[in-house]
């Protein structure tokens, strides 16, 4: 059975976790959700006890509710651990067809691809190279208007 | 058999010297983690680590100046290796 005790001197509560029913992993997850109430602090024996000490922000805190919520969400993320232990075969699965269907998308977009034709060679990217020698725009712009006045 | 539910007396702070000495159980906590959180406390304390990296490690906090709150800074550490290691292990 988990147990607590709380130390009203310290404003803390120290819970008993049993390592064989809820691994290390569910420990760090549940203490996680108390960081922005409560100060968190480890130790034991990974193999036989572990103490979770909860020591509260707020002097107003109710250390006994701490401690029972801290149990609920021992229980809530092994339920969780346990369920995506379970579901991950399906989850890998998932993924692999998103990622061999998005493959096949791309083979079909590149066997439907057909180049366009370009007679006056003008359908190539714009780079320094390509613009050394051309007249700057307002230049072109200028020769532009005159032959349109004539 | 050992009393695990008496509160930890882990984290000491000296009144002389404003020095906050924290003892981590690198089971627990591991080691990278613990520089690493180390390294964020350094901006406002002067930080030193020591112990044995396979058991306790010591870690000690200077306040660098009276500002910081050093009643709570060792509870705020312990806080930040749990965030730590939420962001290694990714559950």
């Amino acid at each position: 059975m988990e147990k607590f005790e709380i130390d009203k001197e310290s404003n803390s509560v120290v819970i008993s976790v049993n390592p064989k029913i809820f691994p290390l992993e569910v420990i760090y997850s549940a203490a996680y959700v108390f960081l922005d109430k409560a100060y968190v602090m480890m130790d034991g024996n990974p193999q036989e006890n572990i103490a979770v000490q909860l020591k509260a922000k707020d002097n107003g805190e109710d250390l006994q509710s701490l401690a029972l919520e801290f149990n609920n969400e021992l229980v809530s993320y092994a339920v969780y651990v346990v369920q995506a232990a379970r579901t991950s075969e399906i989850r890998k699965a998932i993924v692999q067809r998103a990622l061999a269907t998005i493959e096949e998308y791309d083979i079909k977009l590149e066997d439907e691809f057909e180049p366009i034709e370009d007679p006056l060679g003008i359908a190539k990217p714009w780079t320094e190279e390509s613009a050394k020698g051309l007249k700057p725009i307002e230049e072109m712009k200028s020769e532009e208007c005159v032959k349109a006045d004539e | 058999m050992k009393n695990v539910l008496r509160p930890m007396n882990n984290i000491n702070i000296d009144e002389k010297t404003k020095e906050v000495n924290i003892i981590v159980n690198t089971i627990f906590y591991p080691n990278e983690l613990i520089v690493k959180t180390g390294e964020i406390f350094k901006d406002f304390c002067y930080v030193r680590l020591g112990g044995d990296p396979e058991g306790c490690m010591l870690i000690s906090l200077t306040p660098k100046n009276e500002n910081v709150d050093n009643v709570n800074i060792g509870f705020e550490f312990m806080n930040h290796l749990l965030a730590g290691i939420k962001e290694i292990e990714g559950f």
